[in-house]
């Protein structure tokens, strides 16, 4: 059980990117790794994480947690999964100055960057080619992504939502 | 009047982590709402200075944007009020949801919805990625080098952590080059 919480502090503390980029980390662990899930599990958990209220990297990580060992596992899977960003924001509030000296800012901030653009490009790979299956899927997907440029106006909730109730609709027929 | 503080700063928090849907950058402007416009707590530019240094460090970008904030409006305690109240409620929703999940997952009909929903996410994923290398990764040769890497992560399916970890020397490495 102190696997869970090692595992998600591992994820938590090269999360690059935000809750997306810790998306494709969370996969690689839970699915390729330690085999806990499957793929398809893990997608319905991602789903279910991202409807629901909240950062969806702390959604998915809790949920996964709760699946594996209960409440437990819940606490033990978030508590992995936040610990690292108190570290992340001491570092950053009380030590920056003293890295700057060391290592050049600009230079720094533009190699984390690309450490999410890795990190999400991975997601982006793994999540859509399982998701984006056939023509139904691949209408939805292209709508999304129409409405999510044109339409920035739009809380992203409604896109979402739209999205599974043309899920539902699209698999009536 | 800490004692006090301290729970506002916790109900604040609270509150944008139980309404808002569809994670961190979807939460950034539903943040600011409140704590820049509803509550006054912090000013505009701190706040986005605040966003700024919350999406330079790992991590879910509203847990750290609350340490920060709760960091920089009441010290250490503020910071653990307003973690406290980002954590909190999705953690109580998510047990909830695990809790009834099992029922729920085999309905053919709620199946269809979450098939729908990751077209969405797939989506998401694919305008974070487009919005990530044209604002903000300009140089060719960094981005040449990220694409290489992500191919060799997904044919090799070389583990994620390690290779983020290389990534971040080689990126910053191959900047030092000036004939870039």
């Amino acid at each position: 059980m102190i696997e869970i919480f090692l595992t998600f502090l591992k994820i938590g503390l090269i999360a690059f990117g935000g809750g997306y980029g810790a998306i494709g980390l969370i996969q690689d662990e839970v699915v390729q790794i330690h085999h806990w899930f499957t793929q398809q599990e893990f997608l319905d958990f991602l789903s279910i994480a991202q409807m629901t209220p909240g950062p969806i990297g702390l959604n998915a990580s809790t949920f996964i947690g709760y699946k594996l060992y209960g409440l437990t596992g819940a606490l033990l899977a978030t508590a992995g999964f936040i610990l690292p960003s108190i570290l992340w924001v001491y570092v950053l509030l009380k030590t920056l100055k003293l890295v700057t000296r060391f290592v050049d800012e600009k230079r720094l901030i533009e190699a984390l960057k690309g450490a999410a653009l890795v990190l999400i490009l991975v997601a982006t790979y793994r999540i859509g080619s399982a998701s984006v299956i056939d023509l139904s899927s691949m209408f939805i997907f292209i709508c999304a992504f129409l409405a999510l440029i044109f339409l920035k106006k739009l809380s992203p909730i409604w896109i979402i939502l739209g999205g599974g109730v043309a899920g539902i609709l699209l698999a009536a027929f | 009047m800490e004692t006090k503080k301290l729970f506002k700063l916790f109900s604040i928090f609270a509150a944008i982590s139980a309404i808002t849907i569809g994670g961190g950058y979807a939460m950034i402007p539903v943040i600011r709402e409140y704590v820049v416009k509803r509550y006054a707590i912090v000013s505009d530019d701190e706040f986005l200075g605040a966003v700024a240094r919350a999406q330079s460090i790992p991590g879910a970008i509203a847990v750290n944007l609350s340490l920060i904030l709760g960091s920089n409006i009441a010290g250490v305690s503020g910071a653990i009020a307003a973690l406290i109240g980002v954590a909190v409620p999705p953690f109580t929703i998510m047990v909830l949801v695990g809790i009834l999940f099992g029922n729920i997952v085999n309905i053919p009909l709620f199946s269809g919805f979450l098939r729908g929903v990751r077209a969405t996410i797939t989506a998401v994923l694919v305008y974070l990625s487009y919005q990530l290398i044209l604002n903000k990764l300009k140089r060719k040769k960094v981005l040449i080098s990220l694409f290489v890497i992500t191919l060799l992560v997904l044919i090799l399916k070389l583990p994620l952590f390690w290779t983020v970890l290389v990534t971040t020397v080689v990126v910053y490495m191959i900047q030092g080059d000036k004939n870039d």
